[in-house]
């Protein structure tokens, strides 16, 4: 009796013990889950600040404020913006993507590089290049012109990565059933390239609506420009709020619109497909003509600003490299940089976990708002976290940790990205392997699956940290006093018409931005299998 | 006059050989198969009759029109060649009807009509026409490929592995209902496959194709019983290929005295058997046997598999080698890999005697490999 009993008790503790563990796992595996809700709600905070103010204000002051000319002078600039630009965007990229992935234009893998490199310019810069090049150029059209030449990588990017994947085989099928290339091109592959249009055009005016530094360049008013413009002059009035809200109604107004225009098909791929590579287009003596486009665009989105930088670092000579300012804002910069990125990955993380590894209603709950939360302009997001810190804990106001926050909330959807696609890679199995060794849930993820997943999270600080980098909007208004970014500085340099001393500064964000452009473009190569 | 002929035709992907010098005739009506192994070049042929490539060098005429060659080129699109891809190749962006009309004139009266009939032809549901490709099964996929195909009427008709994404099962029945509806509607078609049993079962012509070249043409039943060399043979079925010596009109070969069929007869050469005509009976006992040059083997091992087994025959050596003086090779040790029904297969450790019905093919020597 004595020697059974005493073999089955450590068989009962084992048992218990692991009861015990799983019980662990489950409830911190709802911390995790709990994480995550609590990020997107304070993610949602911005949103609800706009609400809360909006309800505070009244509803006839609100509409006096929002019912006017003014801001119907606003919101015709920027649908007017919108409404040019993106069809322009659209036209040009498809046009390029087919003649550089589709035909056997001379130099197509150059051009394919050179057509995604104006990403490397942010924005504002490309409109010091023109501002400083045609000092008379301003209006709808001039914003039209630098924002196609600024954001269509973004379209092309999408569209060109998907007429690689397209099947040849379809296109086969439809000239043998009696159509003509154009035809074919009309038909079968404009249709098939529509998810990467309107995913692109989406991307596209979300920066639109978002952009502050570009269209303050050549004096384009929209909501953003009104919005800091108003902030600047009146702090944190209502009615700065009252056209956050007109912009925000705006990107969702834009969310709806592709969300219904993309409807619910996803167009799944039938079969393998042939394992043909598509027969590139033969151009024959079009091939001359063709090279102007793809030789103008990158003459206006890369040409001039080299020109326009290299003649005022020409121009300003040793003088401008202010070696100690440009220490100091470089510094700053990187500082801003890596910490909001450390924070974005962090709390990114459990979202990123539960996405793959709790896919459910909650999750999707959670991505529909972090969607949204992801396509607020920065202005819109910093606005409401000084009224935030202002109102209701002023300590917080123009620290480090504010502005830390502001990036991380407005970059989460960013850091998201790769962190899911490496958490991914991370089987579960091998967290319940490890968990079965005795390791704590919180230490599995930490040993675990964190540790498979550091690519992942290194992509996602680099993505993000660029991404602060040439921030400009948010930092002004919620940076502490006496910071100075490389944007920062650049933004007030060129605004004192200094354009050789903001040269310099120009320079080295094109220079961090390269190596975020390349890996876009190889990241869009790869996905493609090519 | 052939309705199909391709003329010398060479295809170079800048140093790698596709095709070369292939001419092939092909006759109104009739059902051919282009066969061979992966990148022996006959996706290729079909995409250059399909006019989806153009050839280097060479001619293609269809039913007197020059599609290609002569400085001439027809594009795919004005060809009226009907095509069905390996995976079907349906637009994924329009529904079943759509996809079966995208050949016929949009503006045509008898349309809805039309893509009704097709439906019906490949015995699909009309219930199916709103559905989306994805939302059908892969049989049912190839069935709409070929329907579409169909509708504007082509000349010809170009089934590229059409088959080979079907599981087992769905394959041969969609084969014969694929043969028969275009047998029904008289189109000529080229059916490229790596399959011979498919092959074999589907045409009435056979090309066999191996590193760019044309090694053979003629009837399934020919190129089966006939093949020019081994790797034909091989291509089509098992083959036990023997070396063997001609003496008065019989080869001799380790499996003893075998008639010959046709070709010469004299001097040494390599047959050719197919499985199927060697018998295994019981041993006799030799002493009573009135046939003293029979070839005699042990079973070695026996490979259950329901209803068809797989017997390997180890032969003993009967001294035969030595009672003719062509030095004939020995018996002794040759092992045949033989398929039997359940009720055929002796069982393992057996003593059988070995002897073989109809005729040796005598196969020509291979040409020495391309450099």
């Amino acid at each position: 009796m004595h020697e059974i009993v005493e073999t089955i008790t450590p068989q009962d503790a084992l048992i218990i013990d692991r009861r015990k563990s799983m019980a662990n796992l489950c409830s911190s595996f709802s911390w995790i889950s709990l994480a995550a809700v609590l990020v997107s709600i304070a993610s949602l905070l911005p949103l609800g600040f706009i609400v809360w103010v909006a309800i505070q204000t009244g509803w006839a002051t609100a509409s006096a404020m929002i019912f006017r000319p003014y801001v119907g002078d606003l919101l015709i600039n920027t649908v007017l913006l919108v409404v040019f630009t993106i069809p322009i965007c659209v036209a040009l990229a498809v046009t390029l993507a087919w003649l550089t992935e589709r035909t056997d234009l001379p130099g197509a893998r150059l051009w394919a590089g050179l057509a995604v490199a104006p990403l490397a310019v942010p924005a504002f810069v490309q409109s010091y290049a023109w501002i400083s090049l045609l000092p008379g150029l301003h209006g709808l059209w001039a914003g039209v012109l630098i924002s196609v030449l600024a954001y269509f990588p973004f379209l092309y990017l999408p569209v060109a990565s998907a007429l690689r994947q397209l099947d040849p085989g379809l296109e086969d099928a439809a000239a043998s059933l009696g159509h003509s290339p154009s035809r074919v091109f009309r038909r079968v592959v404009l249709p098939q390239l529509r998810l990467a249009i309107l995913g692109g055009s989406l991307l596209v005016g979300l920066h639109l609506l978002a952009e502050y530094g570009l269209f303050v360049m050549i004096r384009f008013d929209t909501f953003t420009t009104a919005i800091v413009q108003q902030f600047e002059s009146t702090f944190n009035g209502p009615a700065a709020n009252m056209l956050a809200g007109v912009l925000v109604a705006c990107c969702l107004v834009l969310l709806m619109l592709e969300g219904g225009l993309r409807g619910r098909e996803r167009y799944a791929r039938v079969g393998s497909g042939a394992a043909v590579a598509p027969r590139p287009f033969l151009l024959g003596r079009a091939a001359i003509p063709c090279l102007l486009l793809p030789l103008i665009i990158v003459i206006l989105s890369l040409g001039v600003p080299f020109v326009t930088l290299t003649r005022w670092l020409v121009a300003g000579g040793a003088g401008i490299w202010r070696l100690d300012q440009i220490g100091l804002a470089l510094g700053q910069t990187l500082v801003l940089a890596i910490g909001g990125a450390a924070l974005a990955t962090l709390i990114a993380i459990p979202m990123a976990w539960i996405s793959i590894r709790r896919p459910g209603t909650l999750q999707r709950l959670l991505e529909g708002c972090n969607y949204i939360v992801g396509s607020l302009p920065g202005v819109v997001v910093a606005l409401a976290l000084v009224t935030i810190t202002v109102r209701v804990a002023l300590p917080l106001y123009q620290t480090l940790f504010t502005i830390l926050a502001a990036y991380a909330l407005m970059f989460l959807p960013r850091a998201l990205i790769s962190l899911r696609a490496s958490i991914a890679q991370a089987p579960v199995e091998l967290e319940q392997a490890a968990g079965s060794l005795g390791r704590s849930p919180v230490r599995v993820l930490w040993s675990v699956t964190m540790r498979l997943a550091a690519p992942g999270a290194a992509a996602s600080m680099a993505l993000v940290s660029l991404g602060i980098f040439n921030e400009l909007t948010a930092t002004q208004m919620l940076a502490p006093n006496g910071t100075r970014t490389l944007a920062m500085a650049f933004w007030a340099l060129s605004g004192e018409i200094d354009y050789a001393g903001a040269a310099p500064y120009a320079v080295i964000m094109v220079l961090f931005s390269l190596p975020l452009t390349w890996l876009l473009y190889v990241q869009s190569r790869r996905s493609a299998g090519r | 006059m052939s309705f199909l002929t391709i003329e010398s035709a060479d295809k170079n992907y800048g140093a790698a050989t596709a095709l070369a010098d292939v001419s092939l005739a092909i006759e109104r009506g009739g059902r051919t198969a282009i066969i061979g192994p992966s990148g022996s070049g006959k996706t290729t042929l079909l995409r250059i009759i399909a006019g989806s490539e153009r050839p280097d060098a060479g001619r293609l005429v269809l039913d007197g029109e020059v599609l290609a060659g002569d400085g001439a080129f027809v594009p795919a699109w004005r060809r009226g060649i009907g095509i069905v891809a390996q995976d079907g190749a349906l637009f994924p962006h329009l529904n079943i009807a759509d996809n079966i009309g995208f050949g016929l004139p949009r503006r045509d009266a008898g349309r809805t009509a039309r893509i009704h009939d097709l439906m019906a032809m490949v015995e699909l549901d009309a219930s199916l026409l709103q559905r989306r490709p994805d939302q059908l099964s892969g049989g049912q996929q190839q069935r709409v490929a070929l329907a579409r195909a169909l509708a504007p009427g082509p000349r010809l008709m170009l089934l590229d592995e059409p088959f080979s994404a079907l599981d087992t099962a769905l394959r041969v029945g969609t084969r014969k209902a694929v043969a028969s509806l275009l047998g029904a509607a008289g189109i000529t078609t080229i059916l490229v496959t790596h399959d011979q049993s498919e092959a074999l079962s589907f045409a009435d012509k056979i090309a066999v194709m191996r590193q760019g070249r044309l090694l053979q043409t003629g009837s399934p039943r020919d190129l089966y019983l006939h093949p020019l060399n081994a790797m034909v043979a091989e291509f089509l079925g098992d083959a036990i290929v023997l070396p063997a010596e001609f003496v008065e009109g019989w080869a001799i070969c380790a499996l003893g005295r075998i008639a010959v069929g046709q070709g010469r007869l004299r001097g040494a050469a390599r047959i050719m058997l197919r499985p199927e005509q060697i018998i295994l009976a019981p041993a006799a006992d030799a002493a009573s046997s009135a046939f003293p040059e029979r070839v005699s083997g042990e079973i070695v091992e026996t490979d259950f598999g329901g209803g068809q087994c797989t017997v390997i025959v180890q032969l003993v050596d009967n001294g035969l080698a030595s009672k003719t003086d062509a030095g004939a090779p020995a018996a002794s040790g040759l092992r045949l890999a033989l398929r039997k029904s359940l009720m055929e297969t002796p069982p393992a450790g057996s003593l059988v005697d070995v002897s073989v019905v109809g005729a040796a093919h005598i196969l020509a020597e291979l040409p020495p490999p391309r450099s």
